[in-house]
């Protein structure tokens, strides 16, 4: 017999770890808001895809609050107080973790109109999400849509 | 007494098992004033102890309501995001819900 009753324990325990870790570190998802814009469907217009995506990188003082205690430690501890201290400035509706700057979604306007200088767009679908990893998480703001330009030859 | 905690016991676990649904977020477009031809779609995604790894599945929302009005204009768009917690959020689901008024070419007002 190759594993012994400990020694099969400790590979799936080990294993079991592992996987944790890994899906933890893949990140996830977490859906804020879904908005859709009107849909032009006309057949004089070609649409032509656009996708643009802005994120920022978010802070949970929670769960550095939460590793330094569970470290055990003076250090951690005092961490942990800290990290407490600071959210108490963070409280208020929001979604996600707070950022460094307020401003990043701000530049999505010039990047969509960068790919669709006509301004004529159509079913445009703005996601807010967040990519949760340990401590940090990428908050980000997803414009997906489509670019009307007209057909040759077509007319309104 | 002891039909009474039965009674109690069955109310909770139909309860339980029908799920608690809550609004994250609603958006609407403007509203036409011909609203005879509505279009829907729903998409879901099933959420198992947290680990959800994209929101792809809102994606679809705009293809699906695209096949159900062809050559026209979809307005007055109704998107409503909700989570149906089926157990104590160990499983849930995330449900986009998009509802609209399909105008066909010339029907513009």
């Amino acid at each position: 017999m190759i594993f012994s009753r400990p020694n099969l324990f400790t590979f799936f325990r080990t294993a079991f770890l592992k996987a944790i870790l890994l899906l933890g570190l893949c990140g996830c998802a977490i859906l804020h808001k879904v908005q859709l814009s009107d849909i032009d469907n006309r057949s004089q217009f070609v649409q032509v895809p656009f996708d643009v995506k802005v994120s920022e990188t978010g802070v949970d003082v929670k769960d550095i609050e939460r590793l330094g205690r569970a470290s055990g430690s003076q250090a951690g501890n005092d961490i942990g107080n800290v990290a407490a201290l600071v959210a108490l400035f963070q409280m208020g509706p929001r979604s996600g973790a707070p950022v460094f700057s307020e401003k990043y979604a701000e530049k999505i306007i010039y990047q969509i109109h960068q790919q669709c200088p006509s301004g004529n767009y159509s079913g445009v679908t703005s996601i807010r999400e967040t990519r949760k990893y340990p401590v940090i998480s990428g908050e980000i703001v997803k414009v997906t849509g489509f670019c009307l330009r007209e057909k040759k030859g077509a007319s309104l | 007494m002891r039909n009474f905690i039965l009674i109690l016991a069955a109310a909770a676990m139909s309860t339980l098992g029908m799920g608690c649904v809550s609004v994250e977020s609603i958006s609407l477009t403007s509203i036409p004033a011909r609203r005879d031809a509505p279009v829907r779609t729903e998409k879901s995604k099933i959420i198992f102890l947290g680990f959800n790894f994209n929101n792809d599945f809102v994606d679809e929302l705009v293809g699906d309501l695209k096949n159900q009005c062809k050559d026209g204009i979809v307005s007055g768009i109704l998107t409503k995001d909700e989570v149906v917690n089926y157990f104590l959020m160990i499983v849930y689901s995330r449900r986009v819900t998009a509802t609209g008024y399909c105008q066909r070419t010339g029907q513009k007002t």
